[in-house]
């Protein structure tokens, strides 16, 4: 069920990684960083669905996300001349979200995984796991257990899995994002995917 | 994931009215005040060294001198290439890698040191007052001081991830440096006065980098709100 836009790479018949062109992304945010202004517009449009989505999932929060979103999109301009030319813009800038999450956490806002999702989400869940046809049947049940198994993760495997099977980030882009290695990127989110076949499997039909 | 449009607009507007108001520094403006501060750091640790003295060999062998200079200082520019050099990306090497070489320096520069001593047959000094460790002690960390005002300056928020390992390799490197550049004054060679007095700086370097890495490296010192926000 991956998207048309999405690679997939499949080892031993779980999708491990998926990719996306962020060539476009790339090369405005190489135009911002030399200076043109009108290049913001174009890195915005590209960027912020994508961070507020992941802020959204991490926080359950709408104004959080779009206050999370605010500080990284000042802070990536902030940074506008640090960034290093034909560097890609999307694992830094999910870093730098991440990054405004932790403080947030540290700074004592509540994030939590809430109980109601929208559609979308149900959706973008059974896809990364490659659910079958029978599974997607009673696709809002589901998203309910595959939703609360998420929640139960532990925190770096939850964003292992989210940043490789649901934002398509490459398992060296989201080590980097973690600041770990691919092998460790791939131990978390394998250990996410088989929590949810488990709950998956677990489910009463 | 559904989403106010109105609301995403609204969001929208703020944050570029914000950034027309506190413009950021492009690339080559950086660029030209990184390498201006660069060089005004290490001008100051030349001149430090002049200050203090210049080079004073002693009798000893001039290979041990320069070997240990040139040695250490490839090991500092190594270490401050890992935490700094970005080779094509915005990201940094994973955080253990970070704090491994971080934690290792010490003993590498040590190692360096022992190896060249003995390959050159250098016999080591009687041992020295506690007073000489501390005033390497001291020297070293002045050494470092440009070089270590011009990091802090010139790479702040370049580190999302893990800026505290960051900060503590690139402390750690640069008090390497001052490590490297002391040898050129201090003529004794005991081992233990060399750990204590041009070592141990840059495990306190490494320590301070880690505390303050946060605050220098991490992206959350950029301003995360506009004036409107």
């Amino acid at each position: 069920m991956t998207p048309a836009w999405q690679a997939g790479v499949v080892v031993d018949g779980v999708l491990v990684a998926t990719s996306r062109d962020d060539s476009s992304l790339d090369r405005a945010m190489d135009r911002y960083a030399a200076g043109d202004d009108a290049a913001f517009g174009e890195l915005y449009e590209g960027l912020a669905p994508r961070l507020y989505g992941f802020l959204h999932r991490q926080t359950r929060d709408e104004a959080l996300a779009d206050d999370l979103l605010q500080q990284t999109m000042l802070r990536i301009h902030g940074a506008r001349g640090r960034f290093v030319e034909g560097a890609a813009v999307i694992p830094w800038a999910f870093a730098i979200a991440r990054r405004g999450i932790i403080d947030a956490h540290r700074r004592g806002r509540r994030i939590v995984l809430a109980q109601d999702a929208d559609e979308g989400d149900a959706a973008d869940l059974l896809a990364s796991v490659d659910a079958s046809a029978e599974e997607l049947v009673d696709a809002q049940g589901l998203a309910d257990v595959l939703r609360a198994t998420l929640a139960d993760l532990p925190e770096n495997q939850r964003v292992a899995f989210e940043l490789v099977k649901q934002e398509g980030l490459s398992l060296g882009e989201a080590a980097a994002v973690l600041g770990t290695t691919v092998a460790a990127v791939k131990l978390r989110a394998h250990r996410a995917y088989e929590a949810l076949r488990a709950a998956i499997a677990r489910r009463p039909s | 994931m559904t989403r106010d449009r109105e609301n995403a607009r609204r969001l929208q507007a703020t944050i570029e009215d914000a950034i027309k108001i506190a413009p950021a520094p492009s690339r080559a403006q950086v660029s030209r005040t990184r390498s201006r501060l660069l060089a005004a750091g290490l001008v100051a640790s030349v001149v430090a060294v002049g200050l203090t003295g210049g080079v004073h060999l002693n009798g000893r062998p001039t290979t041990l001198v320069y070997g240990t200079l040139l040695g250490w200082a490839a090991i500092a520019m190594a270490g401050a290439w890992l935490a700094i050099g970005r080779r094509g990306a915005m990201l940094g090497p994973p955080t253990r890698l970070l704090v491994a070489c971080a934690a290792a320096m010490g003993p590498v520069l040590l190692a360096w040191y022992a190896l060249l001593e003995h390959l050159l047959g250098a016999a080591g000094e009687a041992a020295v007052p506690v007073s000489m460790h501390v005033t390497c002690f001291a020297i070293t960390l002045a050494y470092a001081a440009g070089p270590l005002a011009a990091v802090g300056a010139t790479y702040r928020a370049i580190d999302p991830v893990h800026p505290r390992a960051t900060g503590a390799l690139l402390f750690a490197a640069i008090g390497a440096l001052g490590g490297a550049l002391i040898v050129l004054h201090c003529w004794v060679g005991e081992l233990a006065h060399v750990a204590l007095g041009h070592v141990l700086p840059l495990v306190g370097l490494a320590a301070a980098g880690a505390l303050v890495g946060d605050r220098l490296f991490g992206t959350t010192s950029l301003p995360g709100r506009g004036r409107l926000g």
